[in-house]
């Protein structure tokens, strides 16, 4: 199968697209997981107070 | 006086079980007592009680008092940081954040509640706390336990097996089912206790068997989200504080341990409406935001802000969210178990 430099363009271009996406969604998960521990020991030291 | 010189705590997790069943006893008959007669000194029931105890087993009482005593009317955060903040200048004697009955129960069992409370105290009461809070140590006591019954096991009144009777008014109403109320929480919280399927209550965790104390503190602040743990307790897990609180209106019970979210609750904040009532969006508290649209809801309506304004309205649509109060806070309820 023969490919023109537009369609290798093309592929190189989406497969980065997609590389990035992965790189950014883990990005963002490892971000929610530090903001939900932080969250997790807020929550733990609210709970400590009493309830005067 | 003699002071009792505390040793190292026991490696062991569990309360002795005979300073369990007095402890449980002394919370029972002291329950209904007038301020004023506890106020005044040991009531006859507690003396009658406690001085049956061995020296060994009235440490182990002094212990609980005074754990229960720092973390309800004490400093919180040094129980929390083990008295790392804690400040000479700054430090209180035992009779001064004591609530009177524990006082004179401390007083009575040889202790000095005129000593200061030290760092080392904070640190003890930490690891006692998380020690204990997590097991069942919330005892049933029967009116055949008290010093001065007969021991008749049935009711000669009406013949009936009172104690049954006893442990079924007690196993229905009294600490099946406690109660938190958390306020003024930031949205990165909310949004974490929305999503979580397990939230852990940490070391010593503050609760009430009042759902009227929980919602009043849960409506106390305004500046953030407001919340409501709503935790069935099958395994009576936890201290019973209610007797010897400083604050004995609390109705506190200290708990540890984790709690698993059955269901979640979205409403506007009403502290005289049932917890329940009004609620506009409902969610399963086991399925993730993936697959389950009313969570993902609750957390778009967060970020829009902790307060009800039309753009809330906008979101879920104005007949859908009719129920809502403008400029009410937004109220989240957490139903489920204590394990």
């Amino acid at each position: 199968m023969k490919l023109t430099k537009t369609q290798i363009k093309q592929i190189i271009k989406e497969e980065l697209e997609q590389v990035m996406n992965e790189v950014e969604l883990e990005e963002q998960e490892a971000i929610q997981e530090e903001a939900d521990a932080s969250a997790k020991q807020e929550l733990i030291d609210a709970m400590s107070v009493p309830m005067k | 006086m003699k002071i009792l010189i505390e040793g190292t705590f026991d490696s062991e997790s569990q309360i002795n079980p005979t300073v369990r069943k007095a402890f449980a006893k002394v919370n029972k008959f002291l329950t209904g007592m007038d301020e004023k007669i506890k106020a005044e000194g040991v009531p006859d029931i507690a003396y009658m009680i406690l001085e049956k105890l061995s020296p060994v087993e009235k440490e182990g009482f002094i212990k609980i008092i005074k754990s229960l005593t720092l973390l309800t009317s004490g400093n919180v955060e040094m129980v929390r940081n083990r008295g790392k903040t804690w400040d000479r200048k700054k430090a209180q004697r035992w009779k001064r954040v004591s609530s009177p009955v524990s006082s004179n129960i401390l007083y009575m069992l040889d202790f000095d509640v005129n000593s200061i409370v030290t760092a080392e105290d904070y640190k003890q009461a930490s690891i006692h706390l998380s020690q204990i809070a997590g097991k069942s140590n919330i005892e049933f006591v029967s009116r055949f336990d008290h010093p001065m019954a007969d021991g008749l096991p049935v009711d000669a009144d009406t013949k009936q097996r009172s104690t049954q009777r006893d442990k079924a008014r007690y196993d229905g109403e009294n600490i099946s089912i406690l109660y938190r109320g958390l306020n003024d929480l930031p949205y990165s919280v909310i949004r974490y206790m929305i999503t979580a399927k397990e939230i852990s209550l940490g070391n010593a965790c503050s609760s009430s068997t009042d759902v009227d104390v929980a919602q009043a503190f849960a409506g106390k602040r305004r500046d953030g989200f407001s919340a409501l743990f709503v935790m069935s307790n099958p395994k009576k897990i936890g201290v019973d504080a209610r007797q010897f609180s400083k604050f004995s209106i609390e109705k506190e019970i200290i708990i540890k341990g984790n709690f698993v979210v059955e269901s979640v609750f979205c409403k506007t904040m009403h502290i005289t409406e049932s917890p329940f009532q009004n609620t506009v969006l409902t969610a399963d508290g086991q399925k993730s935001i993936f697959e389950n649209e009313a969570k993902k809801t609750m957390i778009e309506l967060s970020q829009i802000g902790h307060k009800i304004t039309v753009e809330h309205l906008d979101l879920i649509g104005h007949f859908a969210g009719r129920k809502f109060q403008k400029s009410n806070n937004l109220y989240f309820i957490f139903k489920g178990t204590l394990q």
